[in-house]
């Protein structure tokens, strides 16, 4: 690699670093910035004048915004996101002990959106008009047509409640019964995969329709190749620039986002927590949530922009020349 | 002496048949995760303390009166000089004793601001000290008979002084108390995990081996659960959901009547809001009838602040305006006459994202234009931020709520100086008349009393609620012996005494 590249790396680090010192100010003031007393958040509407002044003298709440910021991020570099208004618990903590099942779901729904929507992407591409087609442009239009919660409560009910053959909600970690965990990670899964299932297969069926017609494609299908090779090594790789685009920001968005199928099914995540920190205006928890989310979505894009190059040797050849 | 004594023992409750057997796990599921276990902080999560820290005393729905729990009794003949006893012999799971050391340590510990206690308010006007091991003597700077309903909740639970020192900073999570279950194992927004306490005071109970206290947010999927067999016990404030449940057969419902409800509230600091004739035109054009047969189906029009059935309501004494639309307009063109003005403007900070309360303030917002001249705006705002612009005044109207099995909240909430008197309303009779129900030992005044505050704030409406609330549990029939509790978000119970009838 040249000097060119080195100093366009170089560039990006700087920029990641950058944007993430931006993300910090921007989380802190954001939600300092929030009008009314954060002690109001902290106490109940009867409080007295003494624990309103405890409270703020707790919390540092009469320190200048400057040192509240700088307090926070020191602590956040040495992986202290501080104790929560509302329970007292240290906030890394709790998102430790929360993250895994919120990255759980995430993964286990990408894996299935990409499991299913990749195929019959493909086929639908390749076969426009097919019943895999049909069907599947029937099973989107349902599943836009059908909100998230909408989606999960009729799963419990056809699943749960009328068949009996699943969980209606819950969490049972893996070492306690890998069987049951697993059961009662089906109905949040297939929730949270339909949606992107959706976009997947459109996105990829319709770059794979253009990519299908590209001479390359036609000349290998006059050449007489095996359909399976002209449509894996010849066009797939091709067509999921978007899908890996948006694979990038989905993941990042699951993560972060997996808000309302937690609170329906009841899981103990990232979700719920941010979820009840909003509700009883826990700041702090908030703000370490939303950071790290935001994060998760700038590492994200950057990998994303790393791996162009491997999927497209001609990207890597324009952006080395 | 008001709060008499009693065993605390088993009364069964509503429902029981037969022998209660012992064993099982019960499920039960509540709507919303508490915050923390710790004592000092349980006034706001009755369902998840109760189990394991007990409660000094509770408030028998049945009988209509208070009944010792954790302690014997809490007496006095003055309504200053109170005496509470303990029992004999009790002690907290981790093995020390339970005594009026333990009850002081508690108490001090909810007084001090730095705890940030939410029940500090129960502690004022209080000073207690230790008289025996088994006695702590209270005294009240006003005398106060309704002092029992803070044994109940807000200074009801005792945790174990030495637990509590060593947990520290964890102290919300690390629960030591010497009630009927001790917490196994709590997942955050999932699920709590009791088990009996062997060491429990009344003999043979708990009668279930295990209690599991799930969270589900939606009222869909709690009904769910009960109907897939997933929990055992459902809570809930939605009489249609009770009607519905009851039709499908297997179920016991258990109603706990609370006082107040969700309604309209007035800010009287507001220099407009402050115009009783302005306040008397919105009232007149108000209509819950037509609010509670679109988003309550099943429950009744409200005509006066308490329930038709509570006993502490007279409706010679008062009730609120009844929906006249040409009354309306008459006072509100008077009201524009006297000030000046050709029209007025009038915010009402509502909740935004729960789609009954917003579809409920959109129909406030379509009574309220049938005035002609009166323009009611909507601000809808997250639940955090409606709670805040509340306790800061912050509001002309707002959507608000009392709900409590407590009568004494009234005060807290409509007495010129009540800390939760966000209206800053200000009524001499309604002072004088809450002052009676707690400086009286003497049921007859204490009843006319309250008849008379039900009376004056249905004539001015500073609350104008529109459903009367109770609190339910929808039960799988097999859950025997449930001991119904009222608290400040429905109905619980004393889960000592449920058992599974298997």
């Amino acid at each position: 690699m040249n000097v060119v590249v080195w100093r366009r790396r170089a560039s990006s680090v700087a920029r990641f670093f950058l944007l993430l010192f931006l993300v910090t100010v921007a989380v802190f003031l954001l939600l300092d910035l929030i009008p009314g007393n954060p002690v109001d958040a902290i106490l109940p509407p009867d409080a007295t004048a003494e624990q309103r002044a405890a409270a703020a003298e707790q919390y540092g709440l009469n320190d200048p915004m400057w040192q509240r910021y700088l307090d926070w991020l020191g602590g956040i570099l040495q992986g202290d996101f501080g104790r929560s208004f509302q329970t007292g618990l240290s906030v890394s903590d709790q998102i430790l002990e929360r993250a895994p099942v919120s990255i759980e779901l995430a993964v286990l729904a990408m894996i299935v959106a990409l499991a299913v929507s990749i195929p019959v992407g493909v086929w639908s591409a390749y076969r426009p008009g097919s019943v895999v087609d049909r069907a599947s442009t029937f099973m989107i239009s349902a599943t836009l047509a059908t909100p998230a919660f909408v989606l999960g409560i009729l799963l419990v009910y056809v699943f749960a409640v009328k068949l009996g053959v699943l969980p209606v909600l819950g969490w049972v970690p893996f070492s306690e019964d890998p069987a049951e965990h697993v059961k009662r990670l089906i109905l949040p899964v297939i929730t949270l995969a339909a949606g992107e299932c959706v976009l997947f297969t459109r996105l990829l069926k319709g770059d794979m329709m253009a990519t299908l017609q590209q001479d390359h494609v036609l000349s290998a299908r006059a050449r007489g190749l095996p359909t399976r090779s002209i449509l894996t090594r010849h066009s797939l790789r091709q067509s999921s620039f978007s899908l890996v685009t948006v694979s990038g920001v989905v993941i990042g968005r699951l993560i972060g986002g997996t808000v309302l199928v937690e609170a329906i099914f009841s899981l103990p995540g990232m979700g719920t927590l941010v979820i009840t920190a909003i509700q009883s205006r826990d700041y702090i928890v908030v703000q370490a949530v939303v950071l790290l989310s935001a994060i998760v979505y700038l590492l994200m894009n950057t990998l994303v922009d790393v791996s162009y190059p491997l999927l497209d040797p001609r990207v890597r050849k324009v952006r080395t020349s | 002496m008001l709060a008499g004594c009693g065993g605390g023992g088993s009364d069964g409750g509503g429902g029981a048949a037969g022998e209660p057997q012992k064993g099982g796990t019960l499920t039960y599921a509540v709507n919303v995760e508490t915050v923390s276990l710790d004592p000092a902080f349980c006034t706001l999560s009755f369902d998840r303390c109760a189990p394991i820290y007990g409660t000094l005393m509770r408030y028998d729905v049945d009988k209509q009166q208070f009944v010792g729990q954790m302690a014997e009794s809490f007496e006095s003949t003055d309504g200053k000089s109170w005496t509470l006893k303990l029992r004999e012999g009790v002690e907290f799971s981790d093995g020390t004793p339970f005594d009026a050391e333990a009850v002081v340590y508690n108490w001090d510990r909810i007084k001090d601001p730095k705890t940030l206690a939410p029940s500090a308010r129960y502690t004022e006007g209080l000073s207690w000290k230790v008289v025996d091991p088994l006695t702590v003597a209270v005294t009240s700077a006003e005398p106060n008979f309704q002092l029992p309903w803070a044994l109940t909740q807000g200074l009801s639970t005792i945790g174990s002084p030495k637990a509590i020192e060593a947990a520290g900073e964890d102290v919300s999570s690390s629960p030591v108390g010497a009630g009927p279950f001790v917490l196994d194992k709590w997942t955050r927004n999932s699920q709590a995990e009791y088990s009996r306490n062997d060491s429990y005071f009344e003999e043979g109970l708990p009668y279930l081996d295990k209690l599991v206290i799930k969270v589900i947010g939606a009222d869909d999927q709690r009904l769910n659960a009960l109907r897939s067999g997933e929990i055992d016990v459902d809570w809930s404030l939605l009489t249609k959901d009770a009607k519905a449940i009851e039709s499908e057969g297997g179920y016991d419902i258990y109603r706990v009547p609370l006082n107040g409800g969700t309604g309209l509230q007035f800010n009287l600091k507001d220099p407009v809001m402050a115009d009783e004739g302005l306040r008397q035109a919105m009232l007149s054009a108000f209509d819950s009838a037509q609010i509670n047969n679109a988003v309550y189906p099943g429950d009744e029009p409200v005509d006066a602040f308490l329930r038709p059935d509570s006993p502490y309501r007279d409706d010679e004494l008062g009730m609120f305006p009844e929906k006249d639309l040409d009354e309306a307009q008459r006072l509100f063109d008077d009201y524009l006459e006297r000030t000046g003005k050709t029209s007025e403007t009038v915010t009402f900070v509502c909740y935004a994202g729960i789609p009954a309360l917003e579809q409920v303030a959109q129909l406030i917002q379509s009574q309220m234009s049938k005035i002609e001249g009166l323009d009611f705006k909507l601000e809808p705002v997250d639940g955090a931020t409606l709670s805040q612009r509340s306790t800061a005044r912050d509001f002309q109207t707002i959507m608000g709520a009392t709900l409590s099995q407590d009568m004494d909240r009234l005060y807290a909430v409509f007495h010129t100086d009540g800390p939760l008197n966000v209206m800053s309303y200000s009524n001499p009779t309604v002072d004088a008349a809450l002052e009676t129900t707690r400086r009286s030992n003497e049921p007859g005044e204490v009843e006319k009393a309250y008849q008379t505050v039900n009376g004056e704030l249905s004539k001015d409406g500073p609350l104008r609620n529109w459903r009367y609330q109770t609190g339910h549990l929808f039960a799988n029939d097999m859950v025997q012996g449930i001991v119904l509790a009222g608290t400040s978000s429905g109905a619980s119970a004393y889960w000592q005494y449920a058992w599974l009838n298997e």
